[in-house]
């Protein structure tokens, strides 16, 4: 039986004395007492061993269903719709881990100073003082706050601000965004013209860009239509005569009508040379020939219908050589009309900010904000006032007594605090509901164009929809999200914990 | 300057006084009262952000719901329709997209977030007290430095997980066939009866528990807010002084006594507060009720029963916002600013609760200070 912290030797009275007592006073019999004191403890331990069982269980019945499903690819694939077997949790462990710098980056600074203001400036002033008291009572009311309240103002006034910018498909600010005009040269390769505001349709004297990067120049001569449609059709012409020779000595190789192609490196030797025999190409004909002839082999094996797109990619690369040699590429054809594209650029920022990763990363900060303002006031309090008084009595300012004495000594609380918050943030899924999107096909910012403007998932959005699906598959996913989900949190806890120690052993 | 440095730096490397002058030459009086003003302006803009969100809450939800009342709007359907303060009070039905026959009475969703609150609380005041008792008056000091940081870790566990947890597990549960009857004729209403003239018997639950239903998301609920309420009674426990305890025992009590008949009434207004606090949670709780609870509120206007049944679908303030938020919804749309009215009225009663459970836990620490 564990013994009181408080009073080791309270429950043993002498039972002589007990037993006088009792027929002195017409109290309980203190065996009647005793056994209530016992019972009381037998239930407080039953209610342990419940709870331990329960967890127990819980963690059981996530392992039994999830860890079937638990692999690499899991970790890397996208969301599926269909299959629950091809589900993966990839887009949404980027998402989350996006979201959770975001709201690091702004909710730490945020929460830090706060807490530097309540704890250190408290002011002496009547109006102030009370001031001082409503941002307090404030700050603990905002932690009770539902963090679905806190996803309808990220909604109002990150991802739509209040409608004062536009809407997030037409948005009234735009950072790091341009504009540009997009021809095309006979070859099909595109062409850049920087945006004036109006399409300007091709003409003599462009100036024109290879590429909207860097702003390489291009030629800027614009091929007249006369002279674009005969060279068009010969050059078709002769391409065709060649694709369909290439067609049918590869079909002359199966054994059978709808057998597969048997192709060695000497029939591709073959068929590339007979292909460009008799043509009067103004392309390098041994190049060309050289290029089909590594190609073909590829193809061995395969039925003629596999090969189709192989073989009308090999027809258009050579239509492309062609039309380069033939002096097109990079010429304009006169009057056509060019589409209009933007690029945007990595640190693209557009107001308002709609339901993307930077929006839910926001909405995040809102919701810990709180919890980092309380541990890190709480962490603050602790720094003992006379580490204050002797940075003050050595001639320092206040503010230097803060960033020099009280921050650093401060500083493991402050870390827990944020660690506990940040779990607090990763598993948040309410507010995203209502900015993030659960089927990502590809992983935000790691890709051509991405910016903390894309559209996002977040592992506790992903489980919650995986569990909502009928099929019993998708619950072993969501188990396998829900695996992954608590790994992560319970390195975040480990961290936090081994802070915490190696702080106390310090400072004990 | 320097030396208020080395008296707060921790490492071991502290120069000597043979160690070189600081490179940077000491700022003058003025630069650095310029400085110390820019932090301290600094830091009041820190301060008057978390004000901000706070003015920011309650103005959009307060003039989004003045614009429900207001306006009439369109659904999705193109049908107007418009609601009044008085519909919204005083109405009991619960109807928002039923396309023609629209309520929006607001009582139906409270009553459901009432049922999971109760059933969440019956489960999770009573045993967290219980738990909170035991940690601060019978357990050994080793045994709170391991039950303490995992009741932090079972805090810290995401809401989907128990939502996963309510769907997967305490619902079937729930649902399980534990008694066996007679099988009855569909027909007749006749007991179906053996060869040998004993009736077949079938599994079968008595109450006919739904997919969806109040009670296990209620469970989890509970579940999920058994470490907050033990953390914060225990605190209010921990902090009833000493020597009231001390007291207590050279008078002869028990253990038993002292908890029961000194600490918890000592400690009487900081376990109100936690509780109120826990239960500001439990209201605010979404994913939970989202997940396991289903998507029909409660009928008020039939009989006691059938509004109470905790048994079958419900829905809360919360689960409503998620359904409709998962929609594609209209700005300014009947559905979209019902969502704001349901939050504005979900905002006041939690901020009702915590302010309360606030002034009262700095009442009780007050006290004892």
């Amino acid at each position: 039986m564990a013994t009181s912290p408080h009073l080791p030797e309270s429950g043993s009275p002498a039972p002589h004395a007990d037993k006088a007592r009792a027929n002195a006073f017409p109290v309980r019999p203190p065996g009647g007492r005793r056994t209530r004191d016992r019972l009381f403890l037998l239930t407080c331990r039953l209610t342990a061993v419940f709870a331990v069982l329960l967890l127990a269980f819980l963690l059981f019945s996530i392992a039994f269903n999830g860890l079937g499903r638990l692999n690499l690819d899991f970790l890397q694939d996208v969301n599926s719709s269909t299959s629950a077997l091809a589900a993966g949790i990839g887009p949404a462990l980027i998402g989350s881990v996006v979201l959770l710098l975001i709201c690091a980056v702004t909710a730490i600074p945020l929460g830090v100073g706060t807490a530097i203001l309540l704890e250190e400036y408290k002011p002496r002033h009547r109006v102030l003082r009370s001031l001082h008291g409503f941002v307090q009572l404030n700050i603990n009311n905002l932690a009770g706050v539902p963090s679905i309240v806190y996803g309808i103002l990220g909604v109002t006034a990150f991802a739509n601000m209040f409608y004062l910018f536009g809407t997030f498909t037409d948005p009234g600010v735009t950072i790091g965004q341009t504009h540009y005009l997009e021809y095309r040269d006979a070859a099909d390769n595109p062409l850049y013209a920087i945006d004036t505001g109006e399409l300007i349709p091709a003409a003599a004297g462009m100036t024109l860009y290879k590429d909207t990067a860097q702003l390489t120049l291009a030629q800027t001569t614009v091929l007249p239509v006369a002279e674009l449609e005969p060279l068009r059709e010969r050059i078709r012409d002769d391409v065709d005569a060649i694709g369909d020779t290439l067609k049918d000595m590869l079909y002359a190789t199966r054994e059978t009508r709808r057998g597969p192609l048997v192709i060695d490196q000497a029939t591709a030797q073959t068929i590339a040379a007979a292909a460009f025999e008799n043509t009067q190409l103004k392309a390098d004909t041994q190049e060309l020939t050289d290029i089909v002839a590594q190609a073909l082999p590829a193809m061995d094996g395969k039925t003629s219908r596999e090969i189709r797109s192989d073989r009308r990619a090999l027809v258009n690369a050579i239509e492309a050589a062609e039309f380069k040699a033939a002096g097109t590429a990079g010429l304009v054809i006169e009057g056509s009309t060019p589409q209009r594209r933007s690029a945007r650029m990595p640190w693209y920022l557009q107001l308002p900010l709609g339901k993307s990763v930077l929006a839910g990363g926001l909405t995040l900060m809102l919701v810990v904000l709180p919890i980092i303002i309380v541990a890190s006031a709480e962490a603050i309090r602790s720094v003992s006032p006379s580490m204050r008084a002797g940075c003050l009595a050595l001639g320092g300012t206040k503010w230097q007594s803060i960033r020099q004495v009280v921050l650093p000594a401060a500083i493991p609380g402050i870390c827990t605090g944020s660690i506990l918050a940040m779990s607090r943030a990763i598993g948040e899924a309410a507010p995203l509901i209502l900015l993030g999107a659960v089927f990502i096909s590809f992983n935000p910012l790691f890709r051509e164009n991405g910016s903390l403007m894309d559209s996002f998932s977040a592992m506790p959005l992903q489980i919650f929809q995986w569990t909502s699906e009928p099929d019993a598959e998708f619950k072993r996913t969501a188990a396998a999200g829900i695996i992954v989900l608590l790994a992560v949190l319970l390195t975040f806890n480990a961290v936090a914990v081994l802070i915490r120690q190696k702080s106390q052993s310090k400072s004990g | 300057m320097t030396t208020a440095a080395n008296l707060a730096s921790h490492g071991p490397a502290s120069p000597g006084p043979d160690a070189p002058p600081p490179s940077r030459r000491p700022r003058s009086v003025k630069a650095r009262v310029i400085r110390e003003r820019l932090i301290v302006g600094l830091l009041i803009a820190c301060g008057a952000f978390t004000v901000l969100t706070t003015a920011a809450i309650i103005f959009v939800l307060a003039s989004e719901t003045f614009n429900f009342f207001s306006h009439t709007m369109t659904d999705i359907q193109g049908e107007e329709v418009s609601v009044s303060a008085g519909d919204f009070l005083g109405d009991l039905h619960w109807s928002p997209i039923a396309a023609g026959n629209r309520h929006f009475g607001i009582w139906p969703l409270i009553t459901g977030t009432a049922q999971v609150t109760v059933i969440a609380m019956a489960f999770a005041l009573p045993l967290g007290l219980i738990t909170a008792i035991w940690l601060s008056e019978y357990a050994s000091a080793r045994l709170r430095s391991i039950v303490k940081p995992v009741l932090e870790i079972i805090a810290g566990v995401p809401t989907v997980v128990f939502g996963f947890f309510a769907l997967t597990v305490i619902t079937p549960l729930l649902r399980f066939d534990f008694l066996q009857i007679a099988a009855l004729h569909p027909d007749t209403g006749q007991a179906v009866l053996n060869a040998d003239g004993s009736p077949i018997m079938v599994p079968w639950n008595p109450f006919d528990v739904g997919i969806y239903n109040a009670l296990a998301a209620g469970l989890a609920v509970g579940i999920m807010t058994l470490p907050i309420v033990t953390s914060l009674s225990e605190d209010a426990l921990r902090a009833v002084p000493r020597a009231l305890r001390e007291g207590a025992y050279g008078l002869g009590s028990s253990r038993f006594e002292v908890a029961t008949k000194v600490v918890v009434p000592s400690a009487l207004s900081g376990i109100v507060a936690a509780f109120l606090l826990a239960i500001a949670r439990t209201v605010g709780e979404t994913m939970i009720v989202a997940m396991a609870a289903g998507s029909l509120p409660p009928a008020l206007d039939k009989n006691l029963g059938e509004a109470f049944a905790v048994n079958t679908d419900t829905q809360t303030m919360t689960g409503y916002m998620v359904q409709i938020f998962l929609g594609d919804i209209e700005h300014g749309g009947v559905e979209y600013l019902s969502c704001y009215t349901v939050a504005f009225t979900l905002f006041v009663i939690t901020l009702g609760l915590t302010l309360m459970g606030n002034v009262i836990r700095k009442r009780f620490q007050q006290q004892y200070e």
